[in-house]
């Protein structure tokens, strides 16, 4: 397990540096000079080209590429803000936790809502329950994220001012961002949780659980759940993406001071470090979420332990033949 | 026991062959659409879909006004007879620009699932096909990529392209790339198993005529249905990036930019803010039923 | 004479689908004490895995129905064919006490049978547990036995099914059927998925913890060889019904109904030198759309126009031995089913 783990971190030096490559890609194709904005575009070409220098936008692509990778690897330098002069690292990390804490609760928020319903649903198939809630699933999934917070803004700051509209101090503030991005996977997971727990209850093991004279619905959550569970854990690295690009857009609804915002402003004031380290920072914490998330799957599934453990045993014998 | 294999032999089995990918593409898929159109919900579906095909053809019929007619004087108007959706701030017919927001959410929409799984499909079968080492090194490389969020890459490349229709349709189609090659490499990896492939290479079909002919023909049911969804994903991403003003710009009348525009009127004249939304939901909406209905009328063991 | 442990009494189940109804079983009787074997022997969709399910009170639902009959555990009617919810759900609560405890069930593939994600000796010791007041630890210990009992190291308790062979699972399913000693053990098909070499081995095991607890086996199979291996008696059934039921004796040395007949030409035998093994052409009736008629009919190769007409009933052609054929009814029992036309369920 240990060398799995290990393997897995050593995995994520290449991710990371493929990550930088695109984004140092994407900072370049990007049309507009960043000199323009930092010093104004009709500022003398004497100062344009002393910040240019400055900079080291003179000098070729492979030199400003390898600085780039050496300062962010040796020193986690993101280069300094256009807007605010300040290091991009710093801003970033101010803001980090908010939005971490925001993605992670309206994860944890929407399984808890989904799994029962999609458990229910697939006990009681074909009732009303089940009908009921896959209609809310089906419109969970079909929502546009950023319009059911404008309406639930409309609906519970706006008209029944129960929550604030923006900002997220105290615990009311964080009620709508947290629906908004949880509102897609909570359809999502309830759907899952209902077809791979229906395709559970056939399987014969479920016969012999009830053989033994368990009780019904010990045997559904005992048995069952665990088993339907793989697929949603299978399936947290797609939801993950979405739920932290639903929290750069919520960040942005609810003016949240989050890495989103931030992006997003940055994008629009053609802040390029602070872009990239958005990027960088939300990327490399979606690898680490990423690797978390499969070693869960190894505890959930024995059958992948001991797959790895087999994929080894097979290895260093054949290293004991060779040698 | 070991018989030698004769020409003759190699005739009928490719006879047989042939006969075999016949049965098997026509029957099963003829049973499919008879589940499909017996499901009352992915009919409802389709129907929107079709309907909300013909509103984009014939919009400037049904429009009662143009896109970006701006009437001052009926500024912020609520829903009337006249107008029966309202005006925006610009005293322009939200109606008719919802009409015409038709030709740009589906069609932008279905280009770049298009692009997504052209590119992506060429990766999958590519890697799929290949095994091995080749397949280790795409599939790594599409790791890499898929290590940011979907969103945030599109954002990512929107941003440093620049907004326009043509850049928004390469930022969303490459920004889900990665996630398109995996659906049509998992499901060539599952024909790839069938013995009809094998009994393909046993009549010395050529490589390129074994996975066009065979592999994608079979593969293709899980790969309509991902399809399916994937527009409807496609649209949410283009109106949630419109929204935060990134590809497509006001005035053009698509859905998202329309909320991006009116999300200061939240409380001046929220009733701007229903339709466009209205509109996007109904349409993933329709496309999910259809999705839904696709992958229980080819999988039906899972309904 | 010992008591019967087991009595089926003219079991009739249904299942109810969109397509309509399809009658599993039609009509089952047969009795079994404690020690016994009996073998209920059937090609595939006889009805054989439904007789089962209704003893064990696992009908799939909401399709699977008992319409009528009687299950009788040591003389103790298990069965309730009201659709009264109340009266359903105190049978349920009944059954459950029963189920794993006094009747268990081996299941045909031990491959899926097992709780993927659990260890084995857990799933053991559920059963020991939910059926006995004893603490955890004495649980984990009665588990451990009951693996070495079946030939597994206990210190195996904590493995998960997908490191065990076919044939060790099935020891497993082995050792938890019998972990509460029941009275009664049903075993489906419990060899057919498993390698012959390790079919011989599984049923040495069955047949020595069946004479060491003194369980009442009901060995289901397609197979007569396992029949002939372990059973005292046995009931051919044949599209929901029992067509000839009687000692293995009676069975192996006299069968008289030709479904049994057929099934024994249509098996390789060492003494004689056949070219070619003897297939029954044609399929079984539909359970949908069974005949009025002996439901063998168009298959048999001793039909007469009377069983297009007549279903006969069970007739008992010598002590213990009956036969459900028109040829061995009595000549009244034939007069009267004429008579009624239709016939039928005369004891």
């Amino acid at each position: 397990m240990l060398k799995y783990i290990v393997k897995r971190l050593l995995w994520m030096i290449p991710v990371i540096l493929g990550v930088l490559c695109i984004v140092f890609v994407l900072s370049e194709i990007t049309p507009g000079d960043p000199v323009d904005t930092l010093v104004g575009a009709d500022a003398p070409p004497e100062v344009k080209e002393a910040m240019r220098e400055k900079l080291g936008l003179n000098d070729p692509v492979y030199v400003r590429f390898a600085n780039y990778i050496v300062k962010v690897v040796t020193k986690a330098d993101l280069g300094n803000s256009y807007t605010t002069n300040q290091p991009v690292a710093k801003e970033l990390m101010v803001r980090f936790p908010i939005t971490l804490k925001l993605t992670l609760w309206s994860i944890f928020v929407a399984l808890v809502i989904s799994i029962p319903l999609g458990l229910i649903s697939a006990v009681k198939r074909y009732s009303w329950i089940d009908n009921l809630s896959m209609a809310l699933a089906l419109f969970g999934v079909s929502i546009p994220q950023f319009w059911f917070g404008l309406m639930t803004m409309l609906i519970f700051s706006v008209k029944l001012k129960w929550f604030p509209a923006s900002g997220i101090d105290g615990t009311a503030g964080w009620v709508l961002p947290v629906a908004m991005i949880g509102i897609g996977n909570v359809g999502n997971f309830a759907r899952i949780t209902r077809s791979s727990m229906l395709e559970v209850i056939q399987q014969d093991y479920i016969r012999t659980a009830r053989a033994k004279g368990q009780k019904e619905w010990i045997v559904i959550v005992k048995h069952g759940l665990r088993n339907a569970l793989i697929p949603i854990v299978a399936n947290v690295g797609n939801v993950l993406g979405i739920s932290l690009g639903g929290a750069v857009i919520a960040e942005t609804i609810f003016s949240v001071n989050g890495v989103g915002k931030y992006m997003l402003d940055a994008i629009n004031a053609r802040n390029w470090p602070s872009v990239q380290g958005g990027l960088v920072l939300l990327a490399i914490s979606f690898s680490i979420i990423m690797l978390l998330v499969d070693l869960l799957y190894a505890a959930i599934d024995p059958r992948l332990k001991s797959e790895f453990k087999a994929k080894n045993k097979i290895k260093s014998r054949r290293k004991a033949v060779e040698a | 026991m070991a018989k030698l294999y004769t020409p003759a032999m190699a005739k009928i089995d490719k006879k047989k062959a042939k006969l075999k990918g016949r049965v098997r593409k026509s029957s099963p898929g003829r049973e499919a659409w008879k589940r499909l159109i017996r499901n009352k919900l992915a009919v409802a579906g389709m129907i929107i879909l079709v309907i909300l095909i013909l509103v984009a053809v014939f919009a400037n019929f049904i429009a009662p006004d143009g896109i970006d007619n701006q009437v001052l004087k009926n500024r912020l108007q609520p829903p009337s007879a006249a107008h029966i959706m309202g005006t925006d701030q610009f005293g322009r017919d939200i109606f008719s620009r919802i009409v015409y927001g038709t030709r740009i959410s589906l069609p932008i929409g279905f280009v770049c699932t298009v692009l997504a799984f052209a590119f992506g499909g060429i990766l999958g079968s590519v890697a799929a096909y290949n095994g091995g080492k080749v397949d280790n090194v795409i599939m790594r490389i599409m790791d890499i990529f898929q290590s940011i969020p979907p969103l945030l890459m599109a954002i990512g490349i929107a941003a440093s392209l620049g907004n326009g229709v043509l850049n928004l349709v390469l930022a969303i189609s490459l920004s889900t790339t990665p996630a398109r090659s995996r659906v049509i490499r998992a499901a060539i990896l599952t024909v790839k198993r069938n013995d009809y492939i094998e009994s393909a290479r046993a009549i010395g079909a050529s490589s390129r005529r074994q996975l066009l002919r065979y592999m994608l023909p079979n593969a293709l049911g899980p790969i309509m249905t991902a399809f399916t969804f994937s527009v409807a994903t496609a649209i949410l991403t283009v109106s949630s990036m419109a929204y935060i003003g990134l590809g497509i710009v006001p005035p053009t009348p698509e859905w998202g930019s329309m909320l991006s525009s009116s999300k200061e009127l939240l409380r001046q004249a929220p009733y701007t803010l229903y339709f466009p939304g209205i509109m996007i939901m109904i349409t993933v909406l329709a496309l999910n039923l259809f999705g839904d209905g696709l992958r229980d009328a080819l999988d039906p063991r899972l309904k | 004479m010992s008591e019967n442990v087991l009595e089926v009494k003219n079991l009739i189940v249904h299942y109810e689908t969109q397509d309509g109804v399809a009658e599993a079983v039609n009509d089952v009787s047969f009795s079994l004490k404690a020690g016994e074997t009996m073998g209920l022997v059937g090609e595939t969709g006889a009805g054989k895995t439904t007789v089962a399910l209704s003893i064990m009170g696992l009908l799939p639902k909401p399709a699977g129905h008992i319409i009528g009959g009687e299950i009788l555990l040591d003389g103790k009617n298990i069965v309730e064919t009201s659709r009264n919810k109340i009266k359903q759900r105190r049978n349920d609560r009944m059954m459950r006490k029963l189920r794993g405890n006094d009747i268990s069930m081996i299941f045909q593939d031990p491959m899926s049978a097992l709780n993927p994600v659990m260890p084995v000796g857990e799933q053991i010791a559920e059963v020991i547990r939910l059926h006995n007041k004893i603490s955890k630890a004495d649980a984990v210990k009665r588990a451990i036995e009951m693996m070495e009992l079946v030939g597994i190291s206990g210190e195996r308790y904590s493995y998960y099914p997908h490191e065990f062979s076919g044939g060790m699972k099935q020891r497993i399913v082995i050792a938890m059927a019998l972990a509460c000693n029941p009275r009664v053990l049903i075993a489906d098909e419990p060899t057919t998925a498993l390698d012959v070499t390790i079919q011989a081995q599984v049923l040495d095991l069955m047949r020595g913890l069946k004479k060491k607890f003194n369980t009442a086996l009901l060995m289901i199979t397609h197979d007569l060889g396992v029949v002939a291996e372990i059973c005292d008696k046995c009931a051919v059934v044949y599209a929901g019904q029992i067509v000839e039921y009687g000692s293995i004796e009676h069975i192996f040395n006299n069968p008289q109904h030709p479904y049994t007949k057929a099934l024994f030409n249509a098996v390789p035998s060492l003494d004689k030198d056949v070219d070619r093994l003897e297939s029954i052409s044609g399929l079984m009736s539909d359970p949908m759309d069974l005949p009025t008629h002996c439901t063998f009919k168009e298959r048999c190769t001793a039909c007469c126009d009377a069983c297009g007409e007549i279903d006969p009933p069970l007739t008992e052609i010598e002590p213990g031995h009956l036969v459900r054929c028109y040829h061995f009814m009595k000549e009244t029992d034939k007069a009267a089913a004429v008579a009624g036309k239709g016939g039928g369920v005369a004891k």
